[in-house]
């Protein structure tokens, strides 16, 4: 069970990353990843960031130009400066000697606010580091509007909905002590709807229900027709 | 590290403020980039002369610093300049200047589980490991336990020892708690120390009884 299953996503992320950090002199070094929620999107980047050493900020809605500042600032373990343009400079200054990547997530809010975008592409422009935005399925078309910043991206990654191969992986570390058959797997990966949190939550009741009943094995008839985790509200009777 | 055969002390007793010897080093240096010598770096960061000396070593050999000086005479000083910044860290080097990996495993998982919203120790381990660096389970364990006994951690669930439904706690970060970037480290003594508060945070209470 001590693994991550190396299912799609990271792969992809990992890739991106890797073109950031290693890209040629004179290309942008902005990266986008996004995708609905429970595609697995934060499991992803925590090992992408443990992978590079990166600096991790998870952006909220209150955040003004300060804040998000003094947050980064924070995560670098450097004393903040008092002004907005001192904390810029600083970390510019540290992130463009360590070249240790940035990865901010929830970067919607950076895109409904005014100046934020600005502010993100002057972090990029004075360090020249990679710097990675998480964000919603929309994310691409709120930067659309700003022009400067979106020519920037070198590596535009949509989150990939799980697969019966990734279900394969996960099976593995979820469900290790059950034989789970393939139409039962494929059953499950279906009424996931692409979301990996629906698949894991379900596997582990699959095998929760199989320990209980004595089960070694369970496929599409036996489980029958008890209910799995949809994400749907309960329907009235 | 130095060559002497001298005992290491715990981490408290080296730091000011949080900053170990190396790192006051360091910063005396990006501070004189151009051009320092041996003798101000240990007077300004309050290091002994040798101490900071093997440190100078060490960043020549792995490229940092480079003499600019040329000295012709016996005992005539060394001056240096800083060739390669690596930023606000001080690099981590052996003597010959490669690079320490040592403390990077407390490193992954103290940022795993200010990023992940609950997990055991399990989960922390698998998360927190790369391809060049395993965590293993039992040590992420043993750091999870000192670090819920020190507060950083809230137990969400209690973890079964016995019985035929055996799990292990569940943990979630306590985002009062987040001190920054540095993870705390445990003491030999069992102590928890804060590296980015610069002080002791948890210590066993000696027993009076006995």
């Amino acid at each position: 069970m001590n693994r991550i299953a190396p299912i799609a996503n990271l792969d992809l992320v990992s890739i991106a990353m890797s073109k950031l950090i290693n890209r040629q002199d004179g290309l942008p070094g902005l990266g986008v990843y996004y995708g609905p929620s429970g595609y697995g999107k934060t499991t992803t980047i925590v090992a992408v960031a443990n992978e590079t050493r990166a600096y991790y900020v998870q952006m909220r809605s209150a955040w003004g130009k300060k804040a998000l500042l003094e947050k980064i600032a924070f995560e670098m373990g450097l004393r903040p400066a008092s002004t907005v343009a001192a904390n810029l400079d600083l970390i510019c200054e540290q992130m463009s000697t360590s070249q240790r990547p940035l990865i901010l997530d929830e970067a919607d809010h950076a895109a409904s606010r005014p100046g934020m975008a600005e502010l993100l592409r002057d972090i990029y422009e004075g360090s020249q580091a990679p710097l990675m935005l998480v964000g919603e399925e929309m994310l691409p078309s709120k930067l659309k509007k700003f022009e400067r910043f979106h020519g920037r991206v070198l590596a535009w990654v949509p989150a990939q909905p799980v697969t019966l191969d990734d279900a394969h992986q996960l099976k593995v570390i979820y469900s290790p002590d059950v034989a789970i058959a393939d139409d039962l797997l494929a059953h499950v990966v279906e009424i996931a709807h692409g979301s990996v949190r629906r698949l894991c939550v379900n596997l582990v009741n699959i095998q929760e229900h199989a320990m209980l009943h004595g089960l070694d094995a369970i496929d599409r008839a036996t489980w029958g027709n008890q209910a799995l985790y949809t994400g749907d509200a309960p329907r009235r009777m | 590290m130095a060559a002497t055969k001298q005992k290491r002390r715990s981490v408290h007793l080296e730091m000011v403020g949080g900053k170990g010897g190396r790192q006051r080093i360091w910063e005396a240096i990006r501070v004189r980039r151009n051009g320092f010598f041996l003798a101000d770096i240990s007077d300004v960061a309050t290091v002994d002369l040798t101490t900071a000396r093997t440190y100078l070593q060490a960043l020549e050999r792995g490229g940092f610093i480079q003499q600019i000086n040329v000295t012709e005479k016996v005992a005539e000083a060394k001056q240096y300049a800083l060739i390669r910044d690596n930023g606000l860290e001080a690099p981590r080097l052996t003597v010959d200047g490669k690079p320490v990996i040592q403390g990077l495993v407390n490193e992954a998982m103290w940022r795993t589980m200010r990023m992940v919203h609950d997990f055991n120790f399990h989960e922390l381990a698998a998360l927190a490991s790369t391809t060049e660096l395993r965590v293993a389970p039992g040590t992420a364990r043993i750091y999870l336990n000192q670090l819920a006994l020190a507060g950083y951690l809230i137990e969400i669930k209690k973890g079964q020892a016995k019985g035929t439904s055996r799990s292990p706690a569940r943990f979630r970060f306590n985002p009062a708690r987040n001190t920054g970037p540095r993870p705390p480290m445990i003491q030999r003594t069992k102590a928890v120390y804060d590296p980015n508060l610069g002080q002791i945070v948890w210590q066993e209470e000696p027993d009076h009884d006995c």
